[in-house]
């Protein structure tokens, strides 16, 4: 018989402090502030009635005056009781309103009270993992909650939060409906979706601070399969945002005295090896041209896996079926393969792990990826000085290095485009992926801000240094004190000594970045030993320039920062071999080619979601007019939304519940969506109860399994008042009509007589 | 003929009463109403009217021999009548500014009601062939109509009671100290008064004008609203003659002010009951057949004690 294993949260504050016995708290204390300033509303009544009075002659004044004589202090008296009394009443109900509670002794729990009890349900993907009872551990853990719900008092009222991303309360307010409260927790269904156990903590405080018991009468029970990579904090003062939430709750529970339980839905060892990782390696995918793809499987299981066969599918076809190293514990290992593309478009790459008998999880093995295969890429280089050849200006030097083949070239992606500054004008900037600037002398602010707008939207800019840029414009324009594109402020260019000349170079920045990651270990390549003689100095933007590469001098030599949707790359000395003989190398094409990687538009990247996402495709003005449908790997047909993008529209379904590949037909094309399973669910391995409690750092008592989850449910804490004052309300009305009507206003006398 | 009668009785109510402007053709419809509710009127001349028989005795007129009884039993009776002797009445009318209130609800104020009394039994006793007279007072006598019989003095009055000079206070004390110096002869006064003063003093004052040998009827006129404090919430009573303010709710005072109007209405009730007074309560909604049959009741008694008997002409 499987376990389940529980951990009690026990506050530490459960002693009332003796002064807290000599006010009344309050479940809503601000209402109770109101209420005693509503006691001087019978008050104010008084008082304005009697300034409200009616002037009427009299003639037989004497008699009236004679009884007013023998009456006054009985008429004083009986009107002062009358009014202490509707002072009370609107007093009371105003603190009835506001909820009062006593705070019981912790020997003396009181029963008569309610708890507002929260069972937050973990539903997320790794609760569809197979138990060795053959039950999932969202069954599990939802025969549980069923249970704990058997235990609880008619009168408690419930709620609960379901843990899958996005965190939604199933039932936020109260409910006292046992009947609802078991119909919605039967509805519950695991999903492939993450989990958001911080949402679901918030929730659950957002929950209990506008609960409507007394305060201290609740209890939350968190019932989840507790992953190590949600829980785990290597020390205390840097824990998780799991556990941070959960420090906040068990801070606000036991400030109240309320109970805390944990319990874990899946105890025991469990295997799983997970498709945890499946990308193009870069983003300049082309026709025929090789495209590198990683996949990375992972063993997150408890015990060793053997016999691992991983397939490739491209467009569904098997090309590659490799078989896997036994993988230990939390191993992982890559399997790359290189393919290419003979027609345009999106296509869809596929990993899947062949079928493991221990693996007791499915929904992760299999992983999917979209790519984009785009005929050319654009790039458009402004040349400040351009030359009559073609290795005079910086951009020809740029242009042969970005399509070393001839232009039309089965295999040539990039298609440069070299232009002169005043040329730049007329260009429409949208035609192309990234705008080189090389050399270029000044541009007028309006062309600055077309730059900024065509970075923003997701275009690539690159800069070049040389002798003609004017510094002044670019820090006016470009930099714009940190809001322009520039990274950061320039300098006028320095001219490296003589005698350090044959030793300055470029050395690359201790974070090694993804456009020199293929240069880190090859100190003998071609970037290290070309010498540099002139480059622009530039203090870099703190808060976003990323140095990419760095002079022998510690000066940066390539900065890297984003702008918008769109990334700009900075280049201190120049593209050709004016201030350098970088461009002699051979690692000048590499080098470039890696920055118009990085630069490039991510064309596909929105294609690629995770479960629980929006399908969201923008589509051009032509588009929007044909027939949209989309259909999903059970065949189902829809027809997607439309929904405003800027100036154009773009097409939504989902969102998607389950891994899968989405075809979206747009007209004749199609286009390929995929939907992936978070790989952090993949992560089976439970957190320990001393490493739980470690990160935690309060008290946590481990209950075991099932069967030790209290069966008593947790005795309320405080005894509510309101009722009560509700009664004594109505007892002063009863108490108020009565002496009305004792003391005159409502007793009938008969007239004097008339004989 | 009842059409009339009916029309006429319905002056008798005070609140139709005062849709009339006049005190004389108020005083006449009243008197008109008063009598067309009658079996039959004393305008037939009954001045010696028939009281009892007796056995024939040497020396009676035999014009006085009932002939009708010797028919029937063959003895001789004679029929003996009652003499009306000429009485003098004096109406003396509270003018005060406390008999000037009127509540919302009552049709006139109690001085109107007075006045509307007066003038009726005056000229209801000058049809009788009686002398009325008028004193009208607050804290003295303002003014006196010494008692007489005629139409032009019934007219008279009238202007005397719609000439009341402007609000004062009361001293019933007095103001009956000095009618008892101005009246000479036994007279029938009949007090048309709140009385809003000090009974004790107002007794002393009976006492006297019974010890001058004068008859005394009292007419106690309220306004229905002081008989019963109707008023509700904080009112602010604005008492008249100078009497004070106060503020309060007049449902919490009710009882006690009840108990106050009935202890001075007992008060003065026993003591007109021991000086032989009649003292009648008066509201201002009382239709007023009410005062002129007391008042005819109580002439109809005093004539028979004061009157002689006449045995046929003798």
């Amino acid at each position: 018989m499987a376990t389940l294993s529980s951990f009690i949260l026990h506050p530490s504050s459960f002693i009332l402090h003796p002064s807290s016995l000599l006010a009344v708290p309050f479940v809503h204390p601000s209402i109770a502030g109101l209420a005693l300033l509503a006691g001087l509303i019978p008050i104010l009544v008084h008082l304005i009635n009697r300034r409200r009075y009616v002037r009427v002659p009299w003639a037989a004044m004497s008699f009236l005056l004679a009884a007013n004589r023998r009456s006054a202090r009985r008429i004083r008296l009986e009107q002062s009781l009358l009014l202490l009394i509707r002072i009370a009443v609107v007093v009371l109900l105003g603190l009835a309103v506001a909820r009062p509670f006593l705070p019981a002794l912790p020997l003396w729990p009181s029963h008569s009270s309610r708890v507002h009890r929260v069972l937050l349900l973990d539903n997320s993907l790794s609760m569809n993992a197979r138990r060795a009872d053959g039950a999932t551990r969202f069954e599990s853990a939802k025969r549980c909650a069923q249970d704990l719900l058997d235990t609880f008092p008619l009168t408690d009222p419930v709620s609960i939060v379901t843990l899958s991303s996005p965190a939604v309360a199933v039932i936020a307010h109260t409910a006292y409906d046992r009947r609802l409260v078991k119909e919605r927790l039967a509805a519950l269904q695991p999903t492939q979706r993450g989990t958001d156990t911080v949402g679901a903590l918030t929730t659950t405080v957002e929950i209990l601070q506008d609960s409507q018991v007394a305060r201290g009468n609740y209890a939350v029970y968190l019932i989840s399969d507790v992953p190590r990579s949600v829980w785990h904090s290597e020390t205390t003062e840097n824990p998780t945002p799991a556990v941070l939430a959960m420090r906040h709750l068990a801070d606000m529970l036991a400030d109240s005295a309320a109970d805390l339980t944990v319990v874990h839905a899946a105890p025991g060892p469990s295997d799983n090896v997970a498709v945890t990782r499946f990308v193009a390696q870069s983003p300049l995918i082309g026709i025929n041209l090789p495209v590198s793809i990683a996949a990375e499987v992972t063993n997150s299981g408890s015990s060793n896996a053997h016999n691992l066969t991983l397939q490739i599918r491209r467009d569904g076809r098997i090309i590659r079926r490799q078989q896997l190293p036994t993988l230990a514990p939390g191993e992982s290992t890559a399997a790359t393969i290189t393919t290419e593309f003979s027609t345009p478009g999106t296509h869809l790459m596929e990993a899947k792990l062949a079928p493991h008998p221990e693996d007791v999880l499915e929904h992760d093995n299999t992983r999917y990826l979209s790519i984009e295969v785009r005929e050319t890429m654009p790039v458009l280089l402004v040349d400040g000085r351009p030359g009559t050849t073609q290795f005079d200006g910086q951009a020809g030097f740029l242009a042969t290095a970005l399509a070393p083949v001839p232009l039309g070239t089965d295999s040539t992606l990039i298609v440069p485009k070299v232009i002169t500054e005043p040329e730049l004008t007329g260009e429409a900037l949208s035609d192309y992926d990234v705008v080189a600037l090389c050399n270029v002398p000044r541009l007028p602010n309006q062309l600055w801000k077309q730059l900024e707008s065509f970075v923003a939207r997701g275009g690539g800019l690159m800069l070049f240094g040389g002798d003609l840029v004017s510094v002044d414009n670019y820090n006016q324009f470009a930099y714009a004190d940190g809001n322009g594109l520039l990274p950061g402020r320039i300098a006028r260019p320095v001219v490296v000594p003589l005698e350090d000349a044959t030793f300055f170079g470029f050395r690359i920045d201790d974070a090694v970045h993804s456009i020199v990651a293929d240069f880190a270990d090859h100190p003998e390549s071609g970037l290290f030993l070309s010498r540099v003689e002139r480059y622009v100095p530039i203090e870099p933007d703190p808060h976003r320039a990323e140095v990419v590469l760095s002079y022998t001098n510690n000066h940066p030599a390539l900065l890297a920062s984003t702008f918008g949707k769109g990334r700009v790359l900075l280049c201190t000395t120049t593209a050709n071999m004016d201030w350098n003989n970088l461009a002699a190398k051979g690692d000048y094409v590499s080098l470039m080619l890696s920055a118009m990687a990085f630069l490039s538009p991510r064309h596909g990247d929105h294609r690629n979601v995770t479960v629980g996402q929006m399908i969201r495709e923008p589509l051009t003005p032509l588009e929007s007019s044909l027939p949209l449908r989309v259909t999903t790997d059970e065949g189902t047909l829809a027809e997607p939304s439309l929904v405003p993008e800027g100036e154009a529209l773009a097409m939504t379904y989902g969102p998607v519940e389950h891994a899968q590949a989405v075809t979206v037909s747009i007209g004749s094309e199609v286009r390929v969506f995929t939907v992936n399973v978070d790989p952090a669910e993949s992560d089976l391995i439970p957190i320990g109860e001393d490493e739980f409690a470690t990160a935690l750092d309060r008290n946590v008592h481990l209950i075991g399994d099932t069967n030790m989850v209290p069966k008593e449910p947790v005795a309320a804490r405080s005894t509510e008042l309101a009722l009560s004052a509700l009664y004594a309300v109505i007892g002063l009305l009863l108490l108020e009509m009565w002496m009305a009507m004792r003391f005159g206003s409502q007793r009938s006398v008969a007239p004097a007589s008339k004989r | 003929m009842d059409t009339g009668r009916q029309d006429y009785r319905r002056y008798l109510d005070p609140k139709v009463l005062a849709k009339i402007t006049g005190l004389e053709l108020r005083a006449r419809l009243i008197v008109e109403g008063f009598f067309s509710g009658m079996h039959h009127s004393p305008r037939r001349g009954v001045s010696v009217e028939f009281a009892d028989h007796r056995a024939y005795t040497q020396g009676d007129d035999l014009r006085h021999i009932d002939w009708k009884v010797y028919g029937k039993t063959d003895k001789y009776y004679i029929k003996e009548y009652e003499q009306e002797a000429n009485l003098n009445v004096m109406l003396v009318v509270d003018g005060s500014e406390s008999m000037d209130y009127r509540s919302p609800r009552a049709g006139m104020t109690k001085y109107e009601y007075a006045t509307a009394v007066a003038a009726a039994i005056a000229y209801l006793t000058i049809q009788q062939q009686d002398s009325v007279g008028l004193a009208l007072f607050d804290e003295h006598l303002t003014q006196s109509v010494r008692p007489a019989n005629n139409a032009q003095h019934w007219k008279t009055l009238i202007h005397e009671l719609t000439s009341k000079t402007g609000p004062a206070k009361t001293s019933m004390g007095r103001v009956l100290n000095e009618l008892g110096e101005l009246l000479s002869h036994r007279t029938l006064i009949i007090l048309i008064s709140d009385l809003f003063d000090d009974p004790d003093a107002i007794l002393k004052g009976f006492k006297y004008l019974r010890y001058r040998h004068h008859e005394l009827i009292v007419w106690n006129i309220w306004d229905h609203a002081e008989l019963t404090l109707p008023l509700k919430g904080p009112t602010m009573f604005d008492g008249l003659e100078s009497t004070g303010k106060l503020l309060t709710d007049p449902r919490l005072l009710r009882a006690r002010y009840l108990e106050e109007v009935d202890r001075f209405q007992a008060r003065l009730r026993t003591g007109c009951g021991h000086m032989h007074i009649d003292f009648t309560i008066f509201d201002t909604t009382t239709p007023l057949d009410a005062a002129l049959s007391g008042y005819l009741a109580t002439r109809s008694a005093r004539l028979r004690r004061r009157s002689s008997r006449v045995l046929g002409g003798g």
